[in-house]
């Protein structure tokens, strides 16, 4: 048995850690073929991990890869851990921690067998050079066909790259109301995210920039929350930000039992006045 | 004439979930909940029946207080239930869960058109269950659907990636995890509630399945997350907030 | 003995409080400011079948028993007091009393509208010189042929100006004292029925309160509710059960100002600390608990009894005496736990305050409760 494969390079850092540690190599996969319905993969990366026998194969925890993990330990019927936020590898197998009771706590687990599949999120990237590489195609024929395929309408650049983020929530009354923001994520170079209603239900932001659980988790400099109730499943996907600052009316809102600095206070008050302030500075 | 089994998940409502002595979680006041995306899956097994005909079978593994989880499940449009329990479900690994809902599916509620799953469990929200039992079963399984229609024996269905939207068509049977966004699950009027215990259910032990494995994956701790940054307070207004900017500097975030 | 609730109704329980935080707990605060009754609120209950719980489904109700709609009101009173209020009334003393006293034809003419929350009940006793002395009344009912005829003047009647059906009592024989009272069933729109002056009030706010005026007011004699002369009784009837309903209306104000109390107290700090951690705060948290504990088992040992088909009146009275006096002490308690804050309009403990003021007047004032307490040990 040998080699960690990866997916991508977004899940390298993981998967060169537990390399060193059982003193295997990485290898890369790399996906082929006309983009089909994910299904399509699975038969050949089943094939090819029979015949080479990795140790661990590791992806990004998505919705697609997700399906693909789930269904290569199917087939091997070896362990899979998923949606882990921390791997490190020992002697005998490897520890994960991942996130469970809408982020409220954290189950560690241990899996002392291999293969295992391991699916990450917010995996750290690493530039690889060199590495082997495997190559994936996709089976021609699926029972599952895909019709049609439209880009999500999404943020220039990725929120999660973002140094400063600016959150929306529930206190915001109407839609033309973002625009203020708007001014204030030009203003410190931020991107503008918001939590799961405003993004599902209300449709007022795309998906890419819903922050949680359920959306994307961001770990900027500034995590600027404004009117936002701080529901746990919302707070899990900003425990990264170093600093966080909330605005809210109701002085009771959990979201301050998590900031580092909080104002009780109406946002629409806040924002003409938080722009007037940063006047002096870069 | 459609069956639909609709899977829901009986778990502890993580808002009653409090932080005990250093990293413990204090379970002693909890109460359960049919898990939120669960909700879902089953509303929309409900709502196709309601407009395409057929039956509707809710299952769900647990321990002992899954009864109490089923008559919920019961009285929100399913048909029939399917209550698999034994006390050793009780913390089950996805793998095992995935292994005794297909088995269950396979000798008990055959034939079958649809499976639904929510996308991910409220409390592990593993998200491995619906993929496992759909290839346990040898169907499609479209995952992360937030819409769904019918043409032509087929099924249409969107699925919201990261990225994109995928529309996609499937032959039935098949398997579907949903987001929250495809429906809002109803609340149960007092009748519902009533006549749920009415309703016929298929009662399974682990004495109806074959041994599982002991799963290579084992939960070794249970830590509560401490997320309390100790928040100071500023007024709302030039004052109070010229006084946040600067403490933002001494941060390093403005300068 | 056995302290619980089935599963069934720990469900039910659970669906009216999700029903709440949906559809009541974000227009409590304005409909409370705007003394609006919430109209689109009622019609969800009704079709959640949550208007007629313990109305045999043949009637169009939900066939379930009288605790499980104390259950119901006790929950519906923690987000919005004057809707459990107005949910007690419909419930527990019209419909009740349509059940125990009306015949055949009667219950299925007037019972399924109101159990599907289309109609909405009034009882119509009260009168400005007779309040807890209900012989003082002057509504005079007289018999014309197959008619009766009505003529009084009836005040602080609930849901006065959004009810359906109305049950009105008055004099039929004033010569026969106890027994000279009559009860009648009276549609909205009947000639001679017409509401009168809109009360503003403390609180209970989005219940509407309102003058009844009856002017030559004609309605068949299959409209008397029970005997003629049956009115006192049936009166009395109404209230005990009413009064189960009162208690689990200042039960569920009491489980709010507590919930309200231990939220704000564990996150106000003064002096680098939480206030929780003041002894004093504590102990008046304390002080609440206990008393909502023992408020709400008198209430639903009141409704159990009930169910049981056991005499209740004495347990009714206990339970709405207590519970009323509870839910006033400690709203107090819950606003000065609050504060400057908790004085302030917006706060949900001061709105609490203002009604649970109401819990120790209607239905009989807490000084009635002890007359019939006393009443029934001493006689």
């Amino acid at each position: 048995m040998s080699g960690i494969w990866i997916s991508s390079e977004e899940v390298a850092g993981v998967g060169m850690d537990i390399a060193r540690m059982r003193g295997e190599s990485l290898v890369r996969l790399v996906w082929r073929g006309e983009k089909a319905h994910i299904s399509a993969y699975l038969p050949s990366l089943i094939d090819l991990v029979e015949k080479e026998k990795p140790s661990a194969v590791i992806f990004p925890s998505q919705v697609d890869l997700n399906d693909l993990a789930a269904g290569l330990a199917s087939a091997l019927n070896c362990p899979f851990i998923s949606g882990c936020i921390k791997v490190a590898a020992d002697e005998t197998g490897l520890e994960a921690q991942r996130h469970i009771y809408g982020g409220a706590a954290v189950q560690v687990v241990r899996s002392d067998a291999w293969p295992v599949v391991l699916t990450l999120v917010g995996g750290e990237r690493v530039e690889l050079e060199g590495v082997e590489i495997k190559e994936v195609f996709p089976v021609s024929q699926t029972a599952v066909k895909v019709l049609e395929r439209k880009v999500k309408e999404s943020a220039n650049r990725p929120i999660t790259e973002a140094k400063v983020v600016i959150s929306i929530g529930r206190g915001f009354k109407r839609r033309e109301d973002i625009v203020l923001v708007k001014d204030l994520a030009a203003r410190l170079s931020g991107e503008i995210g918001c939590t799961r209603p405003i993004a599902s239900e209300l449709h007022w932001l795309p998906e890419s920039v819903c922050i949680g659980l359920s959306g994307v988790q961001v770990s900027p400099d500034l995590y600027l929350a404004l009117g936002i109730s701080g529901q746990v499943q919302h707070v899990v996907g900003i425990r990264g930000a170093r600093v966080i600052v909330a605005v809210n009316q109701d002085e009771k809102a959990p979201i301050f039992g998590v900031a580092d600095f909080g104002i009780v206070g109406d946002l629409y008050n806040f924002i003409p006045l938080f722009l007037e302030a940063l006047k002096g500075t870069r | 004439m459609l069956h639909i089994i609709a899977c829901c998940k009986w778990v502890i409502d993580e808002v009653y979930i409090k932080r005990g002595r250093g990293e413990e979680i204090d379970f002693s006041s909890v109460d359960w909940k049919i898990s939120d995306y669960d909700r879902h899956a089953l509303e929309e097994a409900v709502r196709i029946k309601d407009s395409l005909g057929g039956k509707v079978t809710v299952l769900t593994v647990g321990a002992e207080n899954a009864v109490k989880g089923m008559k919920d499940m019961l009285s929100r449009g399913a048909d029939e239930g399917c209550l698999i329990k034994d006390e050793s479900f009780a913390r089950l690994d996805p793998a095992v869960t995935a292994d005794i809902i297909a088995h269950a599916v396979k000798s008990r509620l055959s034939p079958y058109d649809l499976i639904f799953f929510g996308d991910g469990s409220s409390d592990l929200y593993a998200r491995q269950v619906g993929p496992r039992v759909a290839a346990k079963l040898g169907i499609s399984c479209l995952t992360g659907v937030r819409k769904i229609a019918f043409k032509d024996g087929y099924v249409e269905a969107e699925r919201s990636l990261e990225r994109e939207i995928e529309i996609v068509q499937a032959p039935l049977p098949v398997a579907i995890t949903v987001l929250p966004e495809i429906n809002t699950p109803r609340i149960p009027g007092v009748k519902d509630t009533l006549l749920a215990s009415r309703k016929p259910v298929l009662n399974l032990s682990s004495c109806d399945f074959p041994d599982y494995t002991v799963p290579a994956v084992r939960t070794v701790a249970i830590k509560a997350v401490r997320l309390d940054r100790g928040c100071v307070f500023f007024e709302n207004n030039a004052g109070g907030i010229s006084s946040l900017v600067e403490e933002l500097k001494k941060k390093g975030i403005l300068s | 003995m056995d302290f619980k609730l089935t599963e069934e109704q720990e469900l039910i329980r659970k669906n009216m409080r999700e029903f709440c935080e949906k559809y009541v707990d974000p227009i409590a605060a304005e409909i409370d400011e705007q003394a609006r009754f919430p109209k689109e609120v009622f019609e969800k209950l009704g079709a959640g079948d949550w208007m007629g719980i313990p109305v045999p489904t043949k009637y169009g109700g939900a066939g379930s028993s009288y605790l499980t709609h104390i259950v119901a009101v006790e929950e519906l009173s923690r987000s919005c007091a004057a809707s459990g209020f107005t949910l007690s009334i419909h419930v527990g003393i019209v419909e009740m009393l349509l059940l125990l006293y009306g015949t055949e034809d009667q219950k299925q003419k007037y019972l399924p509208p109101l159990a599907r929350g289309e109609e909405l009940g009034a009882f119509v006793l009260t009168e400005p010189g007779a309040g807890t002395d209900v012989m003082a009344a002057q509504t005079e009912i007289t018999r014309d042929g197959d008619d009766y005829v009505i003529n009084g003047t009836k005040t602080f009647t609930s849901n006065g100006p959004n009810a359906g059906v109305y049950i009105v009592f008055g004099w039929t024989d004033k010569s026969a004292g106890r027994k000279g009272m009559s009860a009648f069933i009276v549609p909205k729109g009947t000639p001679g029925m017409r509401v009168g002056e809109h009360f503003q009030k403390m609180g209970i706010r989005a219940s509407q309160t309102s003058e009844m005026i009856f002017e030559n007011c004609r309605i068949p004699k299959d409209n008397l509710l029970g005997k003629e002369g049956d009115g006192l009784a049936i009166a009395m009837t109404g209230l005990d059960h009413g009064r189960i309903g009162i208690a689990a209306q200042s039960v569920g104000i009491l489980q709010a100002a507590l919930d309200e109390s231990i939220k704000y107290s564990k996150q106000r700090i003064q002096f680098g600390a939480p206030i929780s951690r003041n002894q004093a705060i504590a102990w008046m948290i304390a002080d609440m608990a206990t008393d909502l504990a023992a408020a709400r088992f008198l209430t639903y040992h009141a409704a159990w009894l009930k169910d049981e088909g056991k005499p209740f009146s004495r347990e009714a009275s206990m339970a709405k005496l207590f519970a009323a006096e509870a839910a006033m002490k400690h709203t107090i308690k819950a606003v000065q736990i609050q504060g400057g804050y908790g004085y302030c309009k917006g706060a949900k403990v001061e709105r609490l305050m203002r009604d649970a003021k109401i819990t120790e007047i209607y239905e009989g004032t807490s000084e009635a409760q002890r007359m019939v307490i006393s009443g029934s040990l001493l006689r």
